[in-house]
């Protein structure tokens, strides 16, 4: 449960969070995504965070309905996007980054802002992923 | 199932806490009223006839369930809430889809017995399965989901819904009958010798019994079960809507296979397609019948009525109970004959007006439409965060906003009279939950639905692009709403409003 200082949600915790990857693209997997998130929110550091995702385990794979729907609606806001034909990548657009300097990051404390960046770097390697260089 | 069959054990149920106390209280005392102390003895089977699956056989334990209060009860709700105000025929209840469902998972458990090879699946898991079919619904209260919506949001769920692993508020007040000790002493009556009640709940809930036992889950709890089979077919009959699924091919191609080292549900190759029809069949309903904007209208028009009672310290008079709403247990003991009679019954005239209003088909209306294609976004809006109030548990929110939106407009009427309704965006996890055998000796790895062909993600941007959230009021404010939303979400969310966003719904855009 969010503390009563706290003025951030889960969503803007994703939005950081995705904001701070290395990589501009990540597989739009469900199975893929909910699992690293899940992984993610079991670690100490991060369980605060991510508290307010209840995951169930009643598919093949962790899944959060909440997590499913922030997902869609970065996809339908414009801030991510994903590709014809088969829709296997989602791309972090530039809104992504922009929208949250401006209006997520002065949610959170500096500490909080430190975890942010950590969580994108272990889910970048909960999905398997390489940084893209600069 | 006989009603004396042999015992299968109880099962432990993972993770599933303890329900607070006062709220099995209020369990109990629902119970006493709606449950017998005693089961009536039959022994007899009997035939129902359905008007969409034929003939449907139950056995004498079954029976003894459906003649009970708890269990008729469910013929005065209607399974697709206030759908017949726009699909005259969708008047259909839930007793006929908790049948149909007992009717399905006897077939696909049938289908699987002849196709189960090494793996454990007998008669007497049908017979738990049917049950559970049987008993699924029962935790419905008026409109079925219109006011599980409702309830949903109250804050007692939130501690069940974190144990019971993310079920739906109705799941969750299904279990807590079932779990209690006043139904575990009736199907004592029914079966002695059958400890299995813990493993139907757990069924309808979803909640995960051991490894080996996943694959009879699915089949009433899984991405192609026995429940939506059921109201696929159900309501698009009953819509007037032509969805058209291979019955007959899924059952013949379902088969139990290891899919990371558990047995679960899987198709062949060749069963791949009626499982494509069934997703798109439940995106053509979502976005067609239980999104239809009169629906939604409906459906707040409702939560209304119960925001006037709540906020006018109305609660409404049960025998000697007084529901106020405060509790999701209020909402099991009213059907909706109750509740459209409490339009008749009630001094207050404005109370009598949102009732008859709804009932009679005086219907808010659409004030603005809000969809990607209404709304103009800039590389700084904040229109993710409008959507993010899609999300259950967002109702407060949502009513604060419409609330502001009333104020700004002139208070043109009741505050419960405009509405921010936003349902929920697509979701479509089944293709990937779906396993599509590669061979039919199983030498390879099953693979998922969307790994198949990426159905999933075209389901869903179908519904993405269908998705309609709307601004709804009575006749008389459209214009001075309009204005007053189209204002509120230009300034607080940075996006500009476009006139397809009023002129979709007939009203005059504002300048």
């Amino acid at each position: 449960m969010s503390q009563e200082t706290q003025k951030w949600t889960s969503f803007d915790v994703v939005k950081g969070m995705l904001a701070n990857l290395a990589v501009s693209d990540i597989p739009a997997s469900i199975p893929r995504l909910h699992t690293a998130l899940c992984q993610l929110q079991k670690q100490q550091a991060f369980a605060r965070l991510l508290a307010d995702y209840v995951f169930e385990d009643r598919s093949h794979f962790p899944f959060s309905r909440d997590f499913q729907t922030d997902l869609v609606n970065l996809e339908q806001s414009g801030h991510l996007s994903t590709s014809n034909p088969d829709f296997i990548t989602y791309s972090i657009r530039q809104k992504l980054k922009t929208t949250f300097e401006n209006y997520g990051k002065p949610l959170f404390t500096a500490e909080e802002g430190n975890l942010l960046k950590q969580m994108a770097d272990e889910f970048e390697k909960a999905l398997d992923l390489e940084p893209v260089s600069a | 199932m006989t009603e004396s069959a042999p015992g299968s054990g109880s099962v432990a149920c993972d993770a599933i806490s303890t329900p607070h106390s006062q709220f099995q209280e209020e369990i109990d005392d629902f119970l006493d009223v709606y449950l017998p102390a005693a089961p009536e003895k039959s022994g007899s089977r009997k035939i129902v006839h359905d008007g969409l699956w034929g003939t449907l056989s139950l056995d004498g334990g079954e029976l003894a369930f459906v003649d009970t209060p708890l269990f008729q009860r469910l013929r005065q709700i209607r399974q697709t809430g206030f759908a017949f105000l726009t699909y005259p025929s969708t008047t259909h209840t839930r007793l006929e889809h908790v049948l149909g469902v007992v009717y399905q998972a006897d077939k696909l458990g049938h289908a699987l017995l002849k196709s189960k090879g090494d793996h454990e699946f007998a008669e007497q898991d049908i017979g738990h399965l049917r049950l559970a079919g049987l008993f699924h619904d029962l935790g419905h209260g008026p409109f079925s989901h219109t006011s599980e919506e409702i309830y949903g949001d109250l804050s007692q769920l939130d501690e069940l819904r974190g144990s019971l692993k993310d079920a739906k508020p109705h799941e969750i007040l299904t279990y807590l009958i079932l779990v209690s000790q006043r139904f575990r002493s009736f199907f004592r009556d029914v079966y002695p010798d059958d400890t299995s009640i813990d493993e139907i709940a757990g069924y309808i809930v979803g909640s995960d019994l051991k490894a080996d036992r996943k694959f009879k889950r699915e089949i009433l709890n899984g991405p192609f079960d026995a429940d939506k089979l059921d109201y696929f077919f159900r309501d698009s009959h009953f819509s007037g809507l032509p969805l058209a699924v291979d019955m007959d091919r899924l059952c013949h191609t379902m088969r139990i296979a290891n899919v990371k080292g558990e047995p679960r549900l899987v198709v062949t190759q060749s069963g791949a397609t009626p499982l494509e029809q069934i997703l798109f069949s439940r995106m053509v309903l979502s976005t067609t019948v239980y999104q239809h904007h009169k629906i939604r209208a409906c459906d707040c028009m409702f939560a209304g009525i119960i925001e006037y009672m709540k906020r006018t310290a109305q609660p409404m008079r049960f025998g000697k109970r007084d529901l106020d709403w405060s509790s999701p247990v209020h909402f099991l003991w009213v059907t909706e004959n109750e509740f459209h009679s409490l339009g008749c019954r009630t001094e207050d005239a404005r109370l009598h007006d949102l009732i008859h209003n709804l009932f009679y088909r005086r219907l808010l209306k659409r004030a603005m439409i809000i969809s990607r294609h209404t709304v103009k976004m800039s590389d700084n809006d904040r229109w993710d965060e409008l959507q993010r109030l899609a999300k259950r548990g967002c109702t407060n929110a949502r009513r604060k906003i419409a609330r502001t939106i009333w104020e700004n407009a002139g208070k043109p009427c009741l505050p419960e009279e405009v509405w921010l309704d936003l349902p929920e965006l697509p979701n479509m996890k089944s293709a990937d939950d779906t396993y599509v055998l590669q061979s039919e000796d199983q030498t390879s790895e099953p693979i998922s639905l969307n790994e198949h062909m990426p159905i999933g993600q075209w389901v869903k941007n179908y519904g993405e692009q269908k998705w309609r959230g709307h601004i709804f009021c009575p006749a008389e404010c459209r214009d001075r709403v309009a204005k007053a939303a189209k204002s509120f979400f230009e300034t607080e969310y940075k996006v500009r409003i476009l006139p397809a966003a009023f002129e979709w719904c007939k009203v005059h855009p504002p300048t």
